[in-house]
């Protein structure tokens, strides 16, 4: 077991570094660079070059790179963003937590939801009530999630007035403590819609996975055993068939909250989250090397890290799985 | 009859031979006009300049030229239209609406003055003219408003008349407000709503005293010395103040009380008496210049053409300093004391890399106080009573919306007061619906243009140029794209009409006239094949 996490971790730290390395450079052979981001500004030859002196960007690509890694193993500094005037780190974990609780919230909303769904599809298979439910699943799936999004806001922000339609808060909130920031009311009312169309975009793998597994699992002897002792339909899905079909759903909701965090870009945009799927687009786009090289490898660690819980919960929930 | 037909016939077809012969002779290969590139933005992030790429591509093909559109990001086209080796034949790009560009030095001089040719230089077009250079030189050391005006009207004519670039239209400034909350409302000429003019005038006629703007991108950092991003720069408009301020279109007296020019390399400034700065430490004419001293140790980043020039700042007394300047440059009251914010020295003196540092808590002088920034969602100011002309709201909040249909949404619902963000054609029709909003339409200071490669053909011979320039109809394209929403600009005219007192309204104007082109094309010696594709005249 240890021997097996050390041997992952010691993968995903050369997967890092490969990953590091190939975005480091690809960012800086594109055909501009972030002096040339910074629209309508007429600087001037020399201002243009006091800027590259202060982004570094004076300096051969291969010392750039040396520098770029000496600061991250010595001093874990990924760099100043070139337009904030912060450490890039500091850029992300501003952002993280917001696209975190969004992502969270949804993913777990989706996985509960989307179990007890695809289990009962499952066991009425053939039915058209199954037909119907796959399909409202895949729908969901295959809608662009702002095109959903643009229509929850239209029906219950604008129609309805139900709801509000952007932002995290309401404008000019006071800021009490960070916890309250957060555990409030009118947090939860602009949490609603975001995480109700990100889950809808989501829900479709836990239902199918889940669905699929319960097939496989509804033929098995216990299960008759179940339904010959006269227990209720629903307590022989759920409390006994269920339980059995789960783990491969699981696994995925660790690996989908590894990818969640830079892939709620479409949601945030329809509802203006100040989340990390923005911070990153916007980085990347006017071509801030530090905050999105930082993005990037945060995400790869992430993905890798939560491959590895996945892994790891595989043995911890079915002991007939050993780690060699 | 017959026979006296066919010789008729048989020496025509001779001729036609003998012409088609010579025809085909002339008509080398290599001097076949080749297929041109022009860059220009994506339709995402300007449709504006994307369309008006592909009526141009439409224009060329009258001409006998082929024209390949290529819509890549913006940041590329800046890069690829002003670093070395200039390989490109054509690109759209835009020049905002700033404050500075209300006067004439930006387009007349910098943009086209042969000093900026080089690599990273803002000529990017590539125009090398003596005579032009004599032109714009003597615009750019005027302090004299009469004999400056003169060599600028004099740029403009020369421009229009070599057809050096094409500004297809003068951006208008077209911003929605909340007419049952805002009183008083009044857009800055060449600036707009979200200015230091209209935001300290405006009124707050019902509901909290507090103005709510929409903004797209937030703000990145408020640090003077390195701001570059227009957002950025308006909000410091706010918080610091200025030697002078841009009203209609003239430059008026803020921290400074009256200016003097003393001779063209002089010019006396006394300091407005009873100033403070938000800390309540008074404004002297101290502070004055260290920012001027310390900007050009450091780099001014927006503004560091502004204080380069000066050679040294002189104190007479605590309310009055004295600006001498390494030369003569007929801008420095119009464009360097409304764009150098004034520092407060006992606050810089003591920063440690100041260029690196993002001034978390911003003190100026300005009629608006720093309160709070939360990045992605809002930034706070609010008045400041101190100020010697104070605003009538009692604060001003940012809030940034992600996506452009969210603005519209906050302003239908009433969330927002003012939307910041130039709306686009099918917003504004569609915001103007509400009975509670109204829509500012102003000129801006900017304007869209199509250049091109003067450092090589075809583009280098003027006749193609005027050719050119006659089958180009910024009226037509500006009025498709935009309708009213913009004003038709043309060749050479680089002063944009808001600039009043410089504008020349009397340039060369180019009349759509595919025929005319084609004759003066053919005068110069160009040449068309049997396609009907354009050959440059033989050397």
């Amino acid at each position: 077991m240890l021997a097996f996490m050390a041997r992952r971790l010691l993968q995903a730290a050369v997967s890092l570094f490969v990953l590091l390395t190939i975005v480091f450079f690809m960012f800086r052979l594109l055909p501009a660079n972030p002096v040339d981001a910074m629209v309508d500004a007429a600087l001037g030859p020399e201002a243009i070059a006091r800027l590259y002196a202060e982004f570094g960007l004076d300096q051969p690509l291969w010392q750039q790179y040396v520098l770029y890694l000496k600061n991250i193993i010595t001093k874990g500094d990924f760099g100043m963003s070139f337009f904030f005037r912060q450490p890039a780190v500091d850029i992300l974990a501003d952002k993280i937590v917001n696209t975190l609780i969004l992502a969270i919230t949804a993913l777990v909303v989706a996985y509960a939801l989307g179990t007890l769904w695809g289990a009962l599809l499952a066991w009425y298979r053939g039915s058209a009530f199954e037909t119907a439910g796959i399909t409202a699943a895949l729908t969901f799936k295959a809608a662009p999630e702002f095109w959903v999004g643009m229509i929850f806001v239209m029906i219950f922000a604008y129609g309805l007035g139900w709801l509000p339609h952007s932002g995290m808060r309401e404008p000019g909130y006071e800021e009490t403590s960070v916890l309250l920031k957060y555990l409030n009311l009118d947090f939860l009312r602009h949490l609603i819609l975001p995480a109700t169309v990100a889950a809808l975009g989501s829900i479709a793998t836990p239902t199918l996975l889940m669905r699929n597994t319960m097939l496989e699992v509804m033929h098995e002897d216990f299960v008759e055993l179940a339904k010959a002792k006269g227990l209720s339909t629903l307590r022989i899905i759920y409390l006994h068939a269920a339980r059995n079909a789960l783990l491969p759903v699981v696994t995925s909701l660790a690996t989908n909250l590894g990818r969640a965090v830079g892939g709620m870009v479409l949601v945030e945009y329809v509802f203006s989250w100040p989340g990390l799927g923005r911070e990153i687009v916007l980085a990347a786009t006017r071509y801030d090397y530090p905050v999105a090289q930082a993005a990037f490898l945060m995400i790869a660690a992430l993905v890798m890290l939560m491959n590895i819980v996945a892994d790891l919960l595989y043995g911890y929930l079915d002991p007939r799985i050993v780690y060699k | 009859m017959l026979r006296r037909l066919l010789t008729l016939l048989l020496t025509a077809a001779v001729v036609f031979a003998g012409v088609a012969a010579v025809h085909a002779q002339s008509l080398d290969p290599a001097r076949r006009v080749p297929r041109l590139t022009f860059y220009t933005t994506t339709p995402q992030y300007d449709p504006g300049r994307y369309e008006a790429a592909l009526l141009i591509q439409e224009a060329f093909r009258l001409l006998g030229v082929d024209v390949d559109v290529r819509p890549i990001d913006q940041p590329v086209i800046t890069s690829i239209s002003r670093s070395e080796p200039w390989d490109y034949d054509g690109f759209f790009l835009s020049w905002g609406s700033q404050p500075e560009r209300l006067d004439p030095h930006h387009y007349v001089y910098t943009l086209f003055h042969s000093s900026n040719l080089g690599h990273l230089g803002e000529n990017r077009q590539g125009f090398n003219d003596p005579v032009y250079d004599a032109i714009a030189e003597g615009a750019a050391v005027s302090l004299d408003p009469e004999q400056r005006r003169a060599y600028v009207f004099q740029a403009q004519e020369y421009l229009a008349d070599n057809v050096v670039i094409i500004p297809l239209w003068f951006n208008h400034l077209t911003q929605a407000y909340n007419k049952n909350r805002l009183d008083n409302v009044v857009a800055q000429p060449g600036l707009g709503l979200f200015t230091y003019n209209s935001l300290t005038r405006l009124r707050i006629t019902q509901g909290p005293n507090v103005l709510r703007v929409a903004q797209r991108q937030d703000i990145d950092h408020l640090n003077p010395l390195t701001v570059v991003q227009n957002t950025d720069r308006q909000i410091l408009d706010l918080i610091y103040d200025f030697l002078g301020r841009l009203d209609g279109d003239e430059v008026v007296p803020s921290t400074a009380e009256s200016w003097r020019v003393i001779d063209n390399l002089t010019v006396e400034v006394k300091i407005r008496q009873g100033l403070t700065f938000h800390d309540g430490k008074p404004v002297t004419a101290h502070d004055v210049k260290f920012t001027w001293d310390y900007g050009k140790q450091v780099g001014f980043g927006r503004a560091d053409t502004h204080v380069q020039i000066v050679d040294r700042v002189d104190l007479v007394d605590d309310y009055t300093v004295v600006f001498h300047l390494k030369e003569p440059y007929g801008a420095f009251i119009n464009a360097a004391f409304i764009s150098v914010p004034i520092l407060p020295k006992h606050i810089w003196e003591t920063v440690e890399n100041p260029t690196q540092w993002n001034n978390p808590n911003p003190i100026g002088s300005g009629p608006f106080s720093f309160g709070y920034w939360r990045r992605g969602e809002e930034l706070r100011l609010n008045r400041f009573a101190g100020y010697y002309a104070p605003a009538n709201v009692d604060g001003i909040l940012q809030i940034v919306y992600a996506n452009p249909d969210a603005i519209v949404g906050a302003m239908e619902l009433g969330d927002v007061d003012l939307v910041v963000p130039q709306l686009t054609l099918e917003q504004e029709q569609l915001l103007k619906q509400n009975s509670h909003v109204a829509i500012s339409y102003v000129q801006g200071s900017g304007w869209t243009y199509f250049a091109y490669n003067l450092r090589r053909q075809p583009f280098a011979d003027l006749a193609f140029r005027k050719g050119m320039a006659h089958v180009i109809d910024t009226a037509l394209i500006t009025e498709t794209i935009l309708e009213d929403l913009a004003t038709p600009a043309g060749p050479g005219q680089v002063v944009p009409p808001s600039a009043g007192y410089w504008y020349n309204p009397d340039v060369t104007r180019y009349e759509f006239d595919p025929d005319l082109a084609r004759r003066i094309l053919a005068e110069a010696g160009y040449q068309w094949d049997s396609a009907g594709r354009l050959y440059l005249p033989a050397q």
